[in-house]
């Protein structure tokens, strides 16, 4: 079942390729791959913390305040997230900046909060977190890498390939749409072409 | 009725949950995140004084235009002095730290804080590698600091400083015309980003130049 | 006739949809129908003799490498559209001559000293994602030209940016002297507060000839104007975007001159050298009236060449940049479809409706 729900959070419900959720956030931080990585594990963490709680308070909350509830849970592991970067990761917290505290509103764990943790049980609910932050840190981590390599010929600190010139668009915020739309264009090709 | 009270316990029981949560992890890690700002702050102040230098830090009044902090760094009969000062650049305030002798030469600048575009602003804290991922991955990392505020080492304030944009980065430079640069007391822009570039020196060209003539004044 | 599901539409291949289910009653009026001879292909080499004469004069301001950039972006130009039709299976549509259009104005748009990969590079993203991801000619809502330049701009500002001095009469090749551009010059002159101290006298036979810094087709104003007189006398543009679009810049710069006099004799030489430098030339006859990204009405047309032109002073006057004229023609080709639902004309005899 772990691996069932893996292959279906990064694969079939693919946050950011297929669901298209957390665009934001993925568009704002994927210029370079630490901190794309840095970003999707933040996510993950919050992700599979809020659903595990939801999920084990859901029958204790009316339906009526049911959101801000969530909203409240998730807000509080952010700010945890972020006090504990803050501490421990001064660097990748000065890189990410803005975008850590912007993860309370990243559709991506809301909608997984209302979708999945308020209707399984823990565990369940436990691995969804996991396998679906795991697939927002590898969509991250692709998008990263095309856009560090191409737009500033890099990756972590390193030179990649020798003599080109990068393409400083790639790292400007088109260059983001542009990668967004280049990957959904080959996934769509090569699931389009499996079908037929 | 009942209904109301059961909304206002939830929330009200999930808030001081949240907040208690929050709180210790507050507590825990409180001391860690002043360490660690006052950790790069002395590395960053090692950073851009003389080496060996004696630092010691002052608090001063905002009165006669001293800035509200700053550190002298003393080496033998040499007094320099450091301060905080920023400008506001294309997109965000860029913050640095500099260090001016007493006869306005820059001894070392580092950027504290910025938030300029991606691959354009952002290169003023730009360190240049020629390493490449499959041989410097795993090697020791080399020590360099960031080529843009590296040339503002030997400029004058007291003069302006001029802006090159011809000659292509600083870092791309040879020896020799890195000295002409000098000579002109000039720095070359990054490219693309001559907003951002125009701001750190227009800062350093009137704030540092204030805060200077400010300390001399005062007869520290 | 069975008419697909919307389903079928979008997961197949439309052409085979198309072509082998249904057939689609395309004529929707009686017989006898006029034929008349002027087609895509014969308006796209019109046009393309039209930019013969800047091409000479390119070559005789910047030497032979402007030639061979603009050949190497017209190929590539090409080659991708092939390429991209046959990928999508599709039959080729490059025998319409609009992509070697593409390519020719895209290279007049960038500077005569940018390496030759650069172009290559520019040529494929305007056909390939300004054109050919939304549909191909007929379906892209902005300028392929002004599409892969902008892009460009974008990648490699520094390169974009670097200039080489003009040699009229030598016929040479690229020394590497970087050589600003008029509307440069004017930009720096304003900052350093030296702007009065300009001739303006002296730049306008040299900006009048094209001998001057720029991009490769863009400097010879009278190069230009031939071709303008061609495509207007073949009714290929008309007169409104271009006046529009020229003469809001003119009158503007006569306006705002710099020297704090309005509308006087003595400062129209500003508004003149204005009109006469950049790109203004060969984006008004050229890429505004581009028949794709461009209104059909003639309120429209005129709606449009007003806004590219306050827009080209407002970059100019204000911006960072020193030249506007792409960026202006872009920014206006996105409200296209505004202007053109607001200036449909009236059904004859149709009402307002009154609310």
């Amino acid at each position: 079942m772990i691996k069932e729900n893996l292959k279906r959070g990064i694969f079939s419900e693919n946050p950011i390729f297929v669901l298209l959720l957390g665009l934001c956030p993925s568009l704002a931080v994927s210029t370079s791959l630490v901190n794309g990585i840095g970003m999707g594990l933040a996510a993950t963490f919050v992700l599979t913390c809020s659903n595990v709680i939801i999920s084990m308070i859901k029958r204790l909350i009316p339906d009526k305040v049911r959101i801000p509830c969530y909203i409240v849970v998730i807000a509080t592991f952010v700010t945890i997230v972020q006090l504990l970067m803050k501490a421990y990761l001064p660097a990748l917290d000065k890189q990410l900046g803005i975008f850590v505290p912007l993860i309370v509103v990243n559709c991506i764990i809301l909608g997984r909060a209302e979708a999945y943790a308020s209707k399984n049980n823990v565990f369940k609910s436990f691995i969804d977190g996991i396998a679906i932050g795991l697939g927002f840190t590898v969509s991250l981590s692709v998008l990263s890498i095309i856009r560090e390599v191409l737009g500033s010929n890099k990756l972590f600190g390193l030179k990649v390939i020798p003599s080109f010139n990068p393409m400083a668009v790639f790292i400007l915020a088109p260059g983001g749409f542009f990668t967004i739309a280049l990957v959904m264009m080959l996934i769509r090709y090569y699931s389009n072409r499996k079908k037929v | 009725m009942t209904d109301i009270i059961k909304l206002t316990v939830v929330l009200t029981l999930t808030g001081v949950v949240a907040a208690l949560l929050i709180a210790f992890t507050n507590s825990k890690t409180e001391a860690k995140i002043r360490d660690q700002a006052i950790q790069a702050q002395t590395s960053a102040l090692e950073s851009i004084m003389t080496p060996g230098a004696t630092i010691t830090e002052v608090v001063g009044t905002t009165e006669n235009g001293l800035p509200p902090q700053y550190w002298t760094g003393v080496n033998g009969s040499d007094t320099s002095y450091a301060f905080k000062t920023g400008s506001f650049g294309y997109s965000s305030t860029i913050v640095y730290l500099v260090c001016v002798s007493s006869d306005g030469t820059i001894q070392g600048m580092s950027i504290l804080e910025q938030n300029e575009t991606p691959g354009l602003g952002t290169r003023v804290q730009e360190i240049i590698s020629n390493k490449y991922l499959w041989n410097g991955l795993f090697s020791k990392k080399e020590e360099s600091s960031p080529w843009f505020t590296e040339q503002f080492k030997g400029v004058n304030i007291f003069k302006p400083v001029t802006i090159e944009k011809s000659s292509g980065e600083w870092h791309k430079m040879d020896k020799e015309s890195r000295e002409k640069l000098l000579q002109n007391n000039g720095v070359t822009a990054i490219t693309g980003a001559t907003i951002s570039t125009r701001a750190v020196v227009s800062g350093i060209e009137s704030q540092a130049k204030k805060y200077l003539n400010a300390i001399k004044g005062n007869g520290l | 006739m069975i008419l697909p599901k919307t389903s079928e539409i979008t997961d197949k291949n439309p052409q085979v949809v198309s072509g082998e289910n249904i057939n689609l009653q395309l004529n929707i009026s009686s017989s006898p129908h006029i034929r008349h001879s002027e087609t895509v292909p014969s308006i796209m080499l019109w046009v393309i003799g039209a930019l013969v004469p800047s091409m000479i004069a390119s070559v005789l301001i910047f030497g032979f490498r402007a030639l061979f950039l603009t050949t190497l972006s017209a190929i590539t130009a090409v080659a991708v559209e092939a390429l991209i039709c046959k990928m999508m299976k599709r039959a080729s549509t490059i025998g319409d001559f609009s992509a070697l259009i593409t390519g020719i104005l895209l290279a007049f748009n960038l500077s005569p000293s940018l390496p030759w990969w650069m172009v290559v590079l520019g040529s494929a993203f305007s056909i390939a994602v300004a054109k050919m991801a939304f549909g191909g000619l007929g379906s892209n809502f902005i300028n392929p030209a002004l599409a892969g330049r902008a892009f460009l701009m974008a990648c490699y500002p520094a390169e974009m940016t670097s200039w080489v001095a003009p040699k009229l009469g030598t016929i040479s090749g690229i020394n590497g002297i970087t050589s600003a551009t008029p509307l440069a010059n004017i930009k720096s002159a304003m900052a350093n507060g030296t702007f009065q101290a300009l001739d303006f006298q002296d730049a306008i036979i040299n900006l009048f000839s094209g001998n001057i810094g720029g991009c490769i087709g863009e400097t010879s104003a009278i190069a230009l104007l031939i071709g303008a007189v061609i495509l207007l006398y073949k009714h290929i543009i008309g007169f409104t975007i271009p006046v529009s679009f020229i003469g809001t810049v003119f009158l503007l710069f006569w306006l705002f001159n710099g020297s704090g006099q309005v509308f006087t004799s003595g400062a129209i030489i500003v508004p003149f050298y204005h009109i006469l430098s950049g790109g203004l030339f060969l984006g008004a006859f050229f890429m505004a009236t581009d028949m794709v990204t461009s209104p059909i009405t003639r309120k429209g047309k005129l709606i449009f060449g007003l806004g590219c032109g306050l827009l080209t002073f407002t970059i100019r006057k204000f911006g960072g940049y020193p030249e506007g004229v792409s960026y202006s023609i872009l920014i206006m080709n996105l409200f296209v479809p505004h202007i053109e639902r607001y200036t449909r004309p009236k059904i004859y005899g149709e009402v307002k409706k009154r609310d």
